[in-house]
């Protein structure tokens, strides 16, 4: 009996163990570089009018290096996803704040309208269209967001309006502060696909195997579109 | 990707040559094509419901291109072009127009602006929708595109077009629309955001009354141009339009007349849009007022009295549109407008008669927008003027289809 026991202990503690290495609190971090790019001919973002009937926020959540998103997707293994909590994206002075919401695929996403005026969300992305109609200032509405991958937002009431939702299928992810410095903690070994994003930019992907509860230390350079 | 560097490097080469010097400019562009299928009635005319009369048979083909480009030279001066190929009064696509070509300076918020050069005319809400994109019809209203008896050669005279067949300078006179179709006007604009997203005022210096189709006249005459929009509440806009200026034109026959610019146009307008949720609502209403020499047809010159004493004649041209989105069928909507167009008598001519005859029309529409780039309309119109038996005769059907980058 003692025999089993103890042959029974020993495998919990190894199972524990075994569960605790592949959830070990592996860290990476970096710096993201940013780049101009030289590129000065682009598509427009809709008809010029006159030009002062179009608002345009300050706000830092606009730029574009407020809103590059790096993210981890394991290779190895299937991650375990619950819904982002406190998935907002707000309409203020004519501008989808943030530009770029990452998510995780199954999230509900509220849209506000902080503006004096309608606005409209909808998006024409395959497998992921919606529309919210006109919506009044302060009243907020939910949509679901089922499909992975970059959603484009649009306000067809304010052609230059444009944002993106960024559906992604890990829990491992992080906004890139404006600094270019990175950090995501508490990954389990594995091996996994990293990706750089905005929607303006090139997407950088790249493989990183991480194990032993060790820190990685990884640096990008990314071309930033004015 | 080929595809798309060739045509990075002709937009490059339109609009980059002029300020290749200065430091750090950068270009915005995106362009439009309409392919277009279209049926019209049997007395279907471009001056009456836009269908050539002699493609008034079924035919489909593409029926404008566009090409619009936005340098910003810095963050306050920018340089805008819409280059456009369209079919001339709806025949042939082989009109090649420069509509849109300016110069702009904004202040760093956006609140002030400064434009020189052709711009929208801001008179009114339609002009704002200049591409097709932005309409949910494909028509125009009664008021920029049904053509009235009044000439920008001759002035007023009676039946132009359909009965009176008179020829100045080689072109035959069929009068003109209250508002010049294309949309736009040469001049000077300012416009300022008195209380953003609240309150915003327009007032341009341009060439000539609104009704003028070309950029300039002959002799240069002077028009001015006021709007102001107020959002009253969210789901309501409320704008007040004004224009004034001269619109005859220097001909074969105006030798008479020693001073072309007092044979005036006057607008006055107001234009709404009330939404909420799925459904919309818009229209304007426009009273215009001209001050124009008599032509007598029989005689082949202006009437004598007239050129000192001009006709004082007015009309009245509304429409309201009413729009649907399908909840179910996202990027769907239905449409229906209703137009009309009411003529006074004539003071100093005719006084018991209307100066031409009243329209009404009405008109539906169906759009869906298949994704960010492709949108399709089909529309019907059917419309019924006053004295005419043409209520059958100038329904129109037309199916677009438009691409959009």
């Amino acid at each position: 009996m003692r025999k089993i026991l103890a042959i029974a202990s020993m495998l919990s503690l190894l199972a524990f163990t075994a569960y605790h290495q592949q959830i070990a609190s592996n860290q990476i971090k970096g710096v993201v570089q940013f780049y101009d790019c030289p590129k000065t001919i682009k598509k427009g973002t809709g008809y010029n009018k006159d030009g002062t009937e179009v608002m345009h926020a300050d706000d830092p959540m606009a730029t574009t290096r407020q809103n590059v998103i790096l993210s981890l997707h394991p290779l190895s293994f299937t991650p375990t996803l619950t819904p982002t909590a406190d998935a907002y994206i707000t309409q203020k002075e004519q501008t989808f704040l943030p530009h770029v919401l990452p998510i995780t695929v199954g999230s509900k996403v509220h849209f506000l309208n902080e503006d004096e005026f309608f606005h409209n969300v909808q998006s024409f992305t395959s497998k992921a269209r919606f529309s919210i109609g006109r919506r009044a200032p302060g009243i907020a509405y939910s949509q679901k967001i089922k499909k992975t991958g970059a959603i484009s937002l649009m306000c067809d009431i304010h052609s230059h309006m444009n944002a993106v939702i960024l559906s992604l299928d890990t829990p491992y992810f992080t906004r890139v502060a404006p600094d270019g410095s990175y950090r995501i903690d508490n990954l389990p070994d594995g091996d996994y696909r990293l990706e750089i994003f905005h929607p303006n930019c090139s997407k950088i992907t790249d493989k990183v195997s991480l194990k032993d509860g060790q820190l990685t230390t990884l640096d990008y350079d990314f071309l930033v579109k004015p | 990707m080929r595809k798309t560097y060739l045509f990075n490097l002709l937009v490059a080469l339109l609009f980059y040559p002029p300020l290749m010097l200065l430091a750090q400019p950068t270009l915005q562009w995106n362009a439009l094509l309409d392919v277009e299928m279209s049926k019209g009635g049997a007395q279907s005319h471009f001056y009456y419901n836009e269908i050539d009369a002699n493609n008034k048979d079924a035919r489909i083909g593409f029926s404008q291109l566009n090409l619009i480009g936005k340098l910003s030279i810095t963050t306050n001066w920018h340089l805008n072009g819409r280059f456009l190929l369209e079919r001339d009064k709806g025949q042939q696509l082989d009109k090649l127009v420069v509509p849109q070509l300016n110069l702009q300076w904004l202040a760093s918020k956006r609140t002030i602006g400064f434009t020189i050069g052709s711009f929208i005319n801001p008179f009114g809400s339609f002009n704002e929708q200049q591409l097709s994109i932005d309409r949910n019809f494909i028509g125009l209203p009664l008021a920029y595109s049904y053509y009235v008896n009044i000439s920008d050669k001759i002035g007023f005279a009676e039946n132009l077009g359909d009965i009176a067949n008179i020829s100045i300078d080689e072109e035959r006179q069929w009068g003109g629309t209250n508002l010049y179709y294309g949309g736009y006007s040469t001049g000077a604009l300012f416009s300022w955001t008195i209380k953003p997203s609240k309150i915003n005022w327009k007032l341009a210096l341009v060439t000539g009354a609104a009704n003028l189709q070309k950029r300039f006249t002959n002799p240069l005459h002077l028009g001015i141009i006021s709007r102001l929009k107020i959002q009253a509440t969210y789901f309501w806009e409320q704008s007040f339009s004004f224009s004034h200026g001269s619109f005859l034109r220097a001909s074969e026959i105006s030798t008479p007349i020693d001073q072309l610019k007092k044979y005036r146009q006057t607008l006055l307008g107001t234009d709404f849009k009330l939404g909420f949720g799925f459904v919309e609502f818009s229209g304007e209403i426009i009273a215009t007022f001209y001050k124009t020499p008599l032509f007598l047809l029989d005689e082949n010159r202006f009437q004598d009295t007239s050129i000192d004493t001009p006709l004082q004649l007015s009309n009245v041209s509304a429409y309201l549109d009413t729009k649907y989105e399908l909840p179910f069928l996202q990027g769907s909507y239905l449409a229906y407008r209703i137009d009309r167009m009411t003529f006074g008598a004539s003071e100093g001519y005719a006084t018991n008669s209307a100066w031409d005859n009243a329209v009404w029309r009405h008109s539906l529409a169906a759009g869906y927008r298949i994704n960010t780039h492709f949108l399709a309309r089909v529309a019907f119109s059917t419309q019924q003027v006053a004295n005419k038996n043409w209520d059958k005769t100038q329904r129109t059907l037309r199916l677009v289809l438009t691409a959009h980058y």
